[in-house]
């Protein structure tokens, strides 16, 4: 089966009961809201990108587009009513997609949805808490909306936090940097379909999160043969250069990018950067190093520092001692004694 | 006679660590920088070695856990006083006099009490790595997968310079002492 039917056939397979159960239900699209909050737009672009089904068949089969900042026409009021009424006359019934991290600071005046039809500011803050209230399910597309990153990095003077932090609900998060389109679309539909799927610790779909880029990458016979990339660009093992692929899930490596599924960052001879990690990107940092810097107060050091300097007063710390105690005559004295006591031949020999 | 100062099962114990620490160290960093200069082939080979060693290591820590008299090593109050001062003031060449302790001195106390704690702790660590979807909720409350192999990495170091210094007392500062671990005698 090549990759290009594979997402079409998961949309249209009836084969099992569940499925045969399910399709009822593609009989009327479900509704969602696509929210887009402190963000890149990039997810809803991923998501575009997507060809088998593309946004269109999305459209047509699966979900009712309510809201999107990015592609909706309407504007002002008339676009902010539709995400009013959808709360109250959809309740329950919805899912909420947020596409970004959540500004708190200073009651949320970081960012606006818009003017409410009372003429009063809606924060995305206080959208994104009713929305998420009046849902069926939450999902937070991207890192930044599943992990808080990078608006939510320090000094973070917005308070940016992920959904998961800001709402009761349990929230589902598809992270990346972007987000896969099939991760999302794949998500949706289950969600659709046959309810919140498999989750890991991190809330994460198991199908599409379920075993380390490491694991799947081509290129591992290079890391098991001790064959690395000393710089980007080199068609070998870039676990030496920073490839956050041992700690990171994520199916990139068999799913390949993006809605054509052609390539991804290894085959592009570059290190994946982790970012579907919880920790992305502040505690992934830098990108092109094995292993994250190291936090002290006022001052970031990188932990090949920390050992390099640890290796340096051990060996001045001994060094010394034994200076000292050859100058003063105690490690002579100490192995004379201890020679002597034990009847060994052996005799340091007196000038 | 001479006095015991080590019997059979701590001298067992403490020669079945040695290696076992020195695959495990050497393994580790060259999983983390790997390089053909250390002699070994490849990853692989440092993988199997570093995960064969940690097995053993975890058994050792066990038994040591159970059977070793934790009182002889953890240092009292008076170690962390009058005695480590004595102590610091003959290693820092202050006073010739070398001071009499009972059977281990307050800096090797505070040396095998940092182990008792750093070993168990680097082997957590280590299985967290080893079973990462087992273990998934105990590596999320310590910060991930990135930051257990970061502090793994920090740990490994700290140990690596305390084994320095330890063998290098145990060189330089009782041959009674030295010759006791070997035919449990001083």
């Amino acid at each position: 089966m090549s990759s290009r039917t594979r997402p079409r056939r998961a949309l249209r397979t009836e084969h099992t009961p569940q499925a045969a159960a399910a399709d009822a239900d593609r009989r009327e699209k479900h509704p969602l809201v696509w929210l887009e909050t402190n963000t890149c737009h990039g997810n809803i672009l991923s998501l575009l990108n997507s060809q088998n089904p593309d946004f269109g068949v999305l459209l047509r089969e699966l979900l009712d587009l309510y809201w999107s900042n990015t592609l909706m026409g309407a504007k002002g009021f008339k676009s902010i009513d539709v995400l009013e009424k959808v709360m109250v006359e959809r309740a329950g019934e919805y899912i909420l997609v947020v596409e970004g991290t959540v500004p708190t600071a200073a009651g949320g005046r970081y960012a606006y949805v818009g003017l409410r039809g009372n003429g009063e500011p809606w924060t995305v803050t206080d959208a994104v808490v009713e929305l998420a209230a009046a849902a069926k399910h939450v999902v937070a597309v991207g890192s930044c909306a599943a992990w808080g990153l990078p608006f939510g990095a320090h000094p973070n003077p917005t308070g940016s936090k992920p959904v998961s932090a800001v709402v009761n609900q349990p929230v589902i998060n598809v992270p990346g940097c972007p987000a896969h389109p099939d991760w999302i679309i794949g998500t949706l539909a289950h969600l659709v379909w046959y309810g919140i799927p498999e989750l890991d610790a991190e809330n994460r779909p198991v199908v599409f999160y379920g075993e380390t880029i490491h694991n799947l990458c081509q290129r591992r016979h290079y890391f098991e043969s001790g064959i690395f990339a000393r710089e980007i660009g080199e068609p070998w093992c870039l676990y030496k250069i920073g490839c956050k692929g041992p700690v990171t899930y994520a199916d990139c490596p068999s799913r390949q990018w993006s809605g054509e599924h052609l390539n991804w960052p290894v085959g592009a001879n570059t290190p994946c950067i982790g970012c579907t990690s919880p920790e992305f990107l502040e505690r992934t940092a830098p990108f092109f190093e094995h292993l994250p810097d190291v936090h002290l107060p006022g001052v970031r050091v990188r932990p090949n520092q920390v050992g390099l300097a640890t290796g340096v007063a051990t060996a001045l710390g001994i060094g010394l001692h034994l200076a000292g105690s050859l100058l003063t005559g105690r490690l002579q004295k100490e192995w004379k004694k201890g020679l002597g006591k034990t009847g060994s031949k052996f005799r340091l020999k007196r000038k | 006679m001479a006095k015991l100062r080590h019997p059979l099962p701590v001298r067992l114990f403490h020669w079945l660590l040695v290696p076992t620490m020195l695959v495990e160290l050497v393994t580790g960093f060259q999983l983390t920088n790997f390089s053909p200069r250390w002699g070994l082939r490849n990853v692989s080979s440092a993988k199997k070695l570093h995960f064969a060693a940690a097995y053993v290591l975890t058994a050792l820590f066990a038994a040591y856990l159970y059977g070793r008299n934790k009182a002889e090593i953890v240092p009292e109050r008076r170690d962390l006083g009058s005695r480590l001062k004595k102590f610091l003031a003959y290693e820092l060449f202050l006073t010739p006099k070398k001071p009499e302790f009972p059977k281990y001195n307050p800096g090797q106390k505070l040396l095998y009490s940092l182990w008792l704690v750093l070993i168990p702790f680097v082997l957590l660590l280590g299985w967290l790595l080893y079973f990462p979807r087992f273990f998934q909720k105990w590596i999320h409350l310590f910060g991930g997968l990135s930051n257990v192999r970061r502090l793994i990495y920090l740990v490994s170091v700290v140990l690596t310079a305390s084994i320095a210094g330890h063998v290098y007392f145990a060189l330089t500062n009782s041959v009674a002492h030295l010759k006791s671990i070997f035919t449990g005698r001083t």
